[in-house]
């Protein structure tokens, strides 16, 4: 590999260790010197021997058979225990065994076998509710994709929607009530539940708890009014381990109006982030994504910039213009400083009340932060302010409340109310327990069971015995409770502890209906009967409040009917279950004002000078709080910025990593100094007051210094077979009163080491540079190599249609919801951890993450997904020997299923190396509920056949076919959307027709930021890739250099 | 003189033999263990003995009434039970294989039809575009209009497919005779009317692997 780059210049990287910036200084890195330097890992840039032996082969070296009993164990866990398809296994003999076509009885309506109905449905993770369809053939679901028509979604599904389906397939989803951990029914709780109420009524409900989700549900909430007024003295508690109010309540104190931010990145030009990552982990994202991508396209004219203040290293902050890593605790006081400058210069419109009083405080807030960003906030109040009614100020919501009103504050100073941000009441809180840390009421829970005040318990799709702290001893402390009832999914660590657990139906089973994070009234309709024996949510409260009525439809359509002023009748009602979501229901603007009470109710934090090493505690992007942690298609999801699969890890800085002690250099080391192996980190102890826990750190550059991430969801021990005992259970290490921030953390490697399977230097192509990255003023050349000859006779491509597609990389926010839609789609099986960490993973899409610059501590980031070129002088078609991949006469490289027989030249040849091998049996052992998940117009792939992205050619299929049936030969532009592009809320790919000059990708390959990747190999690859570009400002920081990321030498 | 003198031939003799039996071996595989001969003549027992020559000729019933899927989607479909019972509730009530009918469609379990005709899972095949673009039922299936029990007529390999994909002349005839089973003429009459009707009607067959493969 002799391509030059500034990298390999380095002869002995050991010696050779780049003096780091400190950290904090200026936001994306100045030094970047003569060529833009893109790297993958650590290693990558040590260049070790071993680095290089692991990415020099495609497949490291490994035995093809299963033997190692950890990862077989491992294996087979990933798969239930199966029934085999009745009379089609075993050899097929030369006669052709008998085999049934079962037709229907009566057949319902609008169902034409062969072809799929899509159903509208929602669903609901939290407080978010997602507008879903669900592709349907004759009654069974297999896919989700966005409801282009809901707002919450606009055509996206986030990788937990698609995810969605996989989990009410799942066998491991209790499917019968079980009392005392033995089987039951429905009667025997019926008739055991009976004197209980009873006893209850009499009493008015005292000693009866209700511990439930988060309600987004219109009718939980009616039929709740109900429990609460036949049991007068009962409680509801809402159970949440991720914060749902801290921005409604901080938004209070300052304005007197329970109100949350809904943001218009569309008409800003300049955001300002403060740890809210609404490309990622904040809600609305899907929404929040599509718009910020809109605002980056220099054809708009100018582009946004956005500055980001954060601890975290999230997508956001991959896509921010600017970026300052600060320590957990300093982040309020970088709001303080930002909100006396605004205030100061700019606060005419402020109460005199309120501004005089909150700057002195403000002053003082800001005087602790280190002086050496003063300029960077400085600088930010300038070009916010500079912008006013087109900035943008947003807080995240692991922030405290007063966080949330300063952010208020400064948009009200920027004059954004109305116009980049709109204020509404969160409709759905209102059904809930609202407290800034959601803790709080369990914690007055837990000391009620202590004092014996708690007689029956019900938990209600929820699962504390998890999620929660374990300074609350829940194991011990339910067995006071007389009666304990779990309502939910999986027969979890919760139900475990009850006596009685009761199976729910998943929400596409049910009739289920929500308000959206903006208050939309969404509609879901059931897309399969209840595969098991389960009630729904709405049917279990049902129960408890008497109604009426007792099945989901009749309950939803009943709160329609109940509320004042709504059209409801049959035609309406129909429409609305069409459509998923009754429309006009949004909840209004609030027109809000601050409050002069404020300045008393602002105390800034109490920050001591010297917070030592702080942690920070969040949500998962692969499993959430650990609910989706059985989902297996979730747990290989590669995290987006670590691209770590199967694990939790604790995530620290490069800087901070060395002051520990464990990275030297670019080497991960152990406590005797001797380096880690591949796929190996340290483990390492840490303590907080008299908690403890031990994990694996893993190092990812960007991170604040000081500051230590810990992702909640894993060490689960009752998920299912696929989730349990992967990770670490964080939650043991939270503190109670501030379940997610501490500070004074010690920290000791223990010298032992952990397995880890991360994804992100798979493949690596050593120097070359793919991904493109320049500041938009530079006007890079692309080395476009000019077409050398081929020794084949050359095809003409000019006829016909010719398929291509187009990647923006400055609208793609690596958020990777397209590679579950891809999982989802194509059937693509799932591996295991072993398997992954030998380059094996089976994803047709890889998101590729590259950090950007010379400065380990302060990266720049860039995510590129690659699939399948579709090369016109593909590399693979040349080498295979039984002709089992070969290219299309409409440019697509097919991949014959049945025609491989895993030689494995093609993946041998292949430059990109997108494809991927069968190495095992991964899909013979599926349970028959997971069978059905499996979408039936997509070969299920067998042991030894190659397999690669295809264009979604089954949905091209479909396409052509339709339009031939209407006598249009030639297909429109948008009527073909690979599963990819169709879930992609940024909008970064297109695909179409390149022959045809209107269409959106042949308008994207004529657009100057447009190249392929590794043209000198003369593959002409179909898919091409537009630069990704950056909006610096010039008063921080040093400009970036001028991009050089082709090999300038040669 | 270790070996006698007639092992001088042996390795022709060898080569020979071996050569000749691989032929042999190859020749009987091509030609008896395949689909032509395995596979066309299968006519399973159907539950219901139900005759395609009594509907189709005799009550002139048009393929689609049952087959109903056939020009919207990949499939023609079996009809559901209710469709027979549309008739069957009235007609032949006494008939035992009737009162077999009624007894399935009432009991809510689907009758068990034997498959006949069975491509490999790997392959993907649309019936609406055929049928669209001219192909009747008859090319494929066969004359079911004559056949009491659905035979296999044709045998539906991929190199059966490929004859008609590669030249789709003589197989094509107009959209009004699609369902029309007698429909005949001389093999150039055909041929003439198939070339003008693949222009008219944009037939352009693929033979692209992901067309069926995918």
């Amino acid at each position: 590999m002799s391509s030059v780059n500034s990298m390999e210049n380095q002869e002995n990287t050991e010696n050779q260790e780049s003096q780091p910036l400190l950290p904090g200084q200026g936001g994306i890195t100045g030094s970047l010197g003569q060529g833009k330097k893109y790297w993958k890992s650590l290693d990558e840039l040590s260049q070790s021997s071993e680095y290089r032996q692991f990415v020099e082969r495609e497949f490291p070296e490994n035995a093809s058979e299963l033997l190692d009993p950890v990862s077989r164990r491992s294996f087979l866990g990933l798969m239930a225990s199966s029934m085999a398809l009745a009379g089609l296994t075993g050899c097929k003999a030369i006669r052709r065994p008998e085999d049934p076509i079962l037709a229907y009885n009566n057949q319902p309506e609008h169902v034409l076998p062969g072809k799929p109905l899509f159903f509208a449905s929602s669903l609901s993770v939290g407080p978010e509710v997602g507008g879903v369809l669900a592709e349907s053939h004759q009654g069974r679901p297999t896919k989700i994709e966005g409801n282009p028509q809901h707002p919450a979604n606009q055509g996206s599904a986030h990788r937990f929607h698609q995810a969605s389906i996989l989990q009410m397939y799942d066998p491991d989803r209790s499917q019968k009530p079980m009392f005392n951990n033995q089987a039951s029914d429905w009667n025997s709780f019926m008739a055991a539940l009976a004197p209980v109420m009873v006893s209850h009524m009499i009493g008015k409900g005292k000693g009866l708890v209700f511990v439930s989700e988060y309600l987004t549900s219109p009718t939980a909430h009616r039929l709740k009014q109900g429990i609460l007024a036949r049991f007068p003295e009962a409680k509801w508690i809402t159970s949440e381990s991720i914060p749902y109010a801290k921005e409604a309540l901080g938004v209070e104190s300052i304005t007197g109006s329970r109100s949350v931010a809904q943001y218009q990145f569309q008409a800003a030009l300049r955001i300002a982030s403060f740890d809210c990552d609404f490309l990622g982990k904040e809600p609305q994202s899907l929404v929040y994504t599509r718009a910020y991508s809109r605002t980056r396209s220099p054809e708009r004219g100018e582009i946004s910039r956005l500055y980001i203040v954060e601890s975290d290293h999230t997508l956001t902050g991959g896509r921010a213009d600017h970026r300052l890593a600060l320590k957990p605790s300093q982040i309020p006081l970088a709001l303080a400083a930002l909100t006396q400058k605004l205030l100061s210069t700019s606060g005419a419109s402020v109460p005199a009340a309120l501004s005089t009083q909150l700057l002195n405080a403000l002053k003082k807030q800001a005087s602790l932060l280190p002086p050496e960003h003063n300029s960077w906030i400085e600088t930010l109040a300038q070009d916010l302010l500079a912008h006013k009614g087109q900035s943008v100020v947003c807080t995240g919501k692991y922030q405290d409340p007063q966080i949330h009103a300063l952010g208020y504050l400064c948009n009200f100073i920027l004059l954004a109310l109305g116009k980049t941000v709109n204020y509404t009441k969160l409709a759905s809180l209102e059904f809930n327990t609202v407290a800034s840390n959601p803790f709080e009421p369990l914690e007055q829970l837990y000391t009620s069971i202590g004092n014996n005040q708690v007689e029956t318990l019900i938990f209600i799709n929820t699962n504390p015995v998890y999620t929660n702290p374990n300074q609350l001893k829940w194991q011990e402390t339910l067995k006071k409770v007389k009666n304990t009832i779990h309502f939910g999914l999986y027969a979890d660590e919760t139900a475990q502890t009850a006596q009685w657990h009761l199976p729910a139906s998943h929400a596409f089973e049910s009739w289920t209906d929500a308000l959206a994070y903006d208050g939309l009234y969404t509609l879901g309709q059931p897309v399969i009967m209840p595969l098991y024996d389960t009630r729904s949510t709405l049917e279990f409260l049902a129960l408890w409040a008497g109604a009426s009525v007792n099945r989901g439809f009749d309950l939803v359509r009943e709160t329609l009917t109940l509320i004042p002023g709504l059209p409801f009748s049959e035609t309406n009602w129909q429409k609305w279950i069409h459509d998923g979501f009754i429309p006009n229901t949004e909840s209004p603007r609030q027109l809000l004002a601050p409050q002069a009470t404020f300045a008393q109710v602002y105390t800034g934090t109490q920050a001591p000078q010297n917070t030592g090493i702080e942690v920070i505690f969040r949500e998962d992007a692969s499993v959430y709080d650990g609910r989706f942690a059985n989902i297996s298609w979730l747990q290989e999801f590669p995290d987006p910025m670590t691209r770590l699969t199967w694990d939790n890890t604790a995530l620290v800085g490069p800087y901070t990593a060395k002051k520990w002690g464990v990275l030297d250099g670019y080497f991960l080391k152990d406590n005797k100094g001797v380096p880690l192996g591949k796929n190996e980190v340290p483990l390492i102890k840490i303590h907080h007051e008299n908690r403890e826990i031990t994990l694996a750190v893993y190092v990812l550059p960007g991170l604040a210094p000081d500051t230590v991430v810990l992702n909640l969801g894993y060490g689960r021990s009752h998920a299912g077979k696929v989730g349990n005992n992967i990770g670490f259970d964080i939650s043991g290490f939270q503190k109670l009163d501030t379940p997610y921030h501490l500070t004074q953390v010690q920290v000791n490697p223990t010298g032992q080491s952990y397995f880890i399977a991360s994804v992100q230097e798979h493949w690596s192509l050593e120097g070359r540079d793919l991904a493109r990255y320049h500041d938009i003023n530079e006007h890079p050349h692309y080395h476009q190599h000019p077409k050398v000859g081929s020794l084949h006779a050359e095809w003409d491509y000019s006829k016909g249609m010719q398929w291509g597609m187009a990647i923006d990389l400055n609208k793609c926010t690596g958020c990777g919801h397209c590679v579950l839609a891809c999982q989802a789609e194509n059937n693509i099986p799932v591996v295991g951890k072993k398997q992954v960490s030998l380059n094996r993973e089976m994803s047709w899409i890889r998101l590729d993450r590259y950090f950007v610059g010379d400065d380990i501590n302060q990266p720049a980031v860039v995510h590129q997904p690659l699939g399948c070129q579709h090369c016109e002088m593909a590399p693979c078609e040349n080498v295979c020997p039984v002709a089992a991949t070969v290219h299309s006469s409409e440019g697509l490289n097919d991949m014959v299923y049945n025609r491989c027989i895993g030689t494995r030249y093609c993946s041998n040849n292949c430059p990109y190396k997108v494809r991927r091998f069968n190495f095992f049996n991964y899909t013979n052992q599926y349970s028959e509920s997971e069978q059905m998940a499996q979408n039936p117009d997509v070969t299920v792939r067998f042991r030894g056949v190659m397999e690669k992205c295809s264009y979604c050619v089954q949905r091209i299929n479909v396409a052509r076919n339709e339009y031939k049936l209407k006598g249009i030969e030639l297909i429109p532009d948008g009527a073909i959307v690979p599963a990819c592009q169709q879930t992609c809320p940024a909008e970064a790919i297109a695909f179409g027709n390149i022959n045809d000059h209107s269409s959106t990708v042949a308008k994207w390959r004529t657009d100057k930021r447009n190249y392929t990747i590794l043209p000198e190999t003369n593959a002409r690859p179909r898919t091409s890739y537009l630069a990704r570009l950056s909006h610096t400002n010039p008063a921080l920081s040093n400009a970036q250099g001028t991009d050089h990321s082709h090999h300038g030498k040669s | 003189m270790i070996f006698p003198k007639w092992t001088n031939f042996l390795p022709l003799v060898l080569v020979v033999v071996l050569g000749l039996g691989l032929t042999t071996v190859i020749f009987v595989f091509s030609y008896w263990f395949t689909d032509k001969h395995l596979v066309v003549g299968y006519q399973p027992l159907q539950p219901i003995a139900f005759s395609h020559k009594i509907h189709n000729v005799d009550l002139g019933i048009d393929c689609r009434y049952c087959h109903f899927s056939v020009e919207r989607s990949s499939v023609s479909s079996i009809p559901p039970s209710a469709t027979c019972m549309n008739c069957h509730n009235q007609v032949r009530t006494d008939r035992p294989e009737i009162k077999k009918l009624k007894a399935y469609h009432e009991s809510g379990n689907p009758i068990p039809w034997v498959r006949v005709h069975r491509l490999p899972e790997y392959v993907s095949f649309d019936h609406s575009v055929h049928v669209k673009k001219g192909v009747s039922c008859a090319e494929c299936h066969g004359r079911v209009d004559q056949m009491a029990e659905v035979r296999h007529d044709q045998d539906l390999s991929m190199a059966w497919c490929l004859d008609c994909h590669r030249n789709p002349d003589s197989k094509l005839r107009p959209q009004s005779q699609i369902t029309n089973m007698s429909w005949t003429l001389s093999p150039q009459e055909r041929a003439t009317l198939g070339a003008q009707l693949r222009k008219e009607n944009f037939v352009h067959p693929r033979t692209d692997c992901s067309a069926c493969h995918r």
